[in-house]
């Protein structure tokens, strides 16, 4: 017998598809963006800036020299959005999880 | 109850944006939203299905015409949207909870070739039968926000016309399911006589289509199978 076709089980499939590929997006946007977050110290009354970042077990600082404002604004833009990627991310995890449960109790209850 | 919110909150929060930038009111909204705004801003009540993807479509009317200059991309990148071009090269703007997509209707002997919005700083997607869709809108207001919807007896129609070039038979089953329900809904509310009008003022193809989309709806058939008087 022909089983007729699930619209509630199309759009779970199509959700999951959706959220693995947006994961997938944002893990690209993440690479593409610079690494680490800008540390500003201020010794004797100069402003020096540093890339902080981990690495081999342990944070590592790169300086950065005298930066332009222009600069400086682009890597806080870039962290805030890193922060925001990372949050939507871990959204997406749980969502995924979520999914590939509703649709396998789907299927269990169909058999 | 975060998951069931959060969609619900970053539509309104994009709407809202969209609103006060002047963009809104220029662009219709359609797709499975659409059955959600009609029932919430109670233009339709009922047992409309609200069975539907994250994804919202916005029409933009062709020509866009006025001397609106909006960046939409810019205006949502703070929320978490990335631009990524579909596979004919139109815009989407994805986020973890919802993809937004911009249309615009196909014309002529048809194209797959995004089209440009430099108004918007958007390329869209042309699509067949969506110049059905525009020729009649409604204006709704959902909290501060007047949002621009397709007709509904347009809509339940369009559902069911296009539910018949869909490839996957669970899309197919959704667009009928969603374009029933619409129709049920707007006959409950006695505009039946409305219905029979537009369909009746559609071409025989687009008709055949849509009474084979309809099969075994006895009621609805009967409907349309009325001619409006004159």
């Amino acid at each position: 017998m022909k089983m007729r076709p699930d619209p509630v089980r199309g759009v779970l499939v199509e959700e999951l598809a959706n959220a693995e590929s947006r994961l997938a997006m944002y893990a690209r946007e993440l690479n593409s963006m610079p690494r680490g977050s800008l540390v500003s110290r201020n010794i004797r009354g100069n402003q020096y800036h540093y890339v902080a970042y981990w690495g081999g077990g342990k944070v590592r600082y790169e300086y950065k020299g005298k930066m332009v404002p222009a600069d400086i604004r682009r890597y806080v833009e870039s962290s805030k959005m890193k922060a925001k990627y990372r949050g939507l991310m871990a959204d997406l995890r749980a969502r995924i999880n979520f999914i590939k449960r509703a649709l396998h109790e789907r299927k269990r209850r169909a058999i | 109850m975060k998951e069931k919110d959060a969609p619900f909150k970053l539509c309104m929060d994009v709407l809202g944006r969209l609103h006060d930038a002047g963009a809104l009111e220029r662009i219709v909204i359609i797709g499975s939203w659409c059955t959600y705004f009609y029932r919430k801003c109670g233009v339709l009540g009922g047992n409309i299905g609200t069975l539907r993807t994250d994804d919202i479509d916005f029409l933009v009317p062709r020509p866009f015409r006025g001397d609106l200059h909006v960046d939409i991309p810019g205006l949502v990148k703070d929320m978490g949207f990335i631009v990524v071009r579909g596979m004919t090269g139109a815009m989407q703007l994805e986020h973890a909870d919802m993809k937004i997509e911009f249309l615009v209707p196909e014309r002529g002997r048809g194209s797959d070739a995004p089209f440009n919005i430099d108004a918007l700083g958007v390329v869209a997607q042309q699509l067949r039968f969506l110049d059905f869709l525009l020729e009649e809108t409604i204006f709704v207001k959902t909290g501060n926000i007047k949002i621009r919807l397709p007709l509904p007896e347009r809509f339940g129609l369009h559902k069911i016309l296009i539910s018949g070039r869909r490839h996957r038979p669970d899309k197919m089953a959704k667009d009928i399911e969603q374009g029933i329900d619409v129709l049920r809904s707007v006959i409950a509310a006695e505009k039946s006589e409305k219905v029979a009008e537009i369909f009746h003022s559609l071409p025989a193809k687009w008709r055949k289509a849509i009474l084979v989309g309809l099969k075994g709806t006895d009621d609805l058939l009967a409907i349309l199978s009325k001619r409006s008087t004159p």
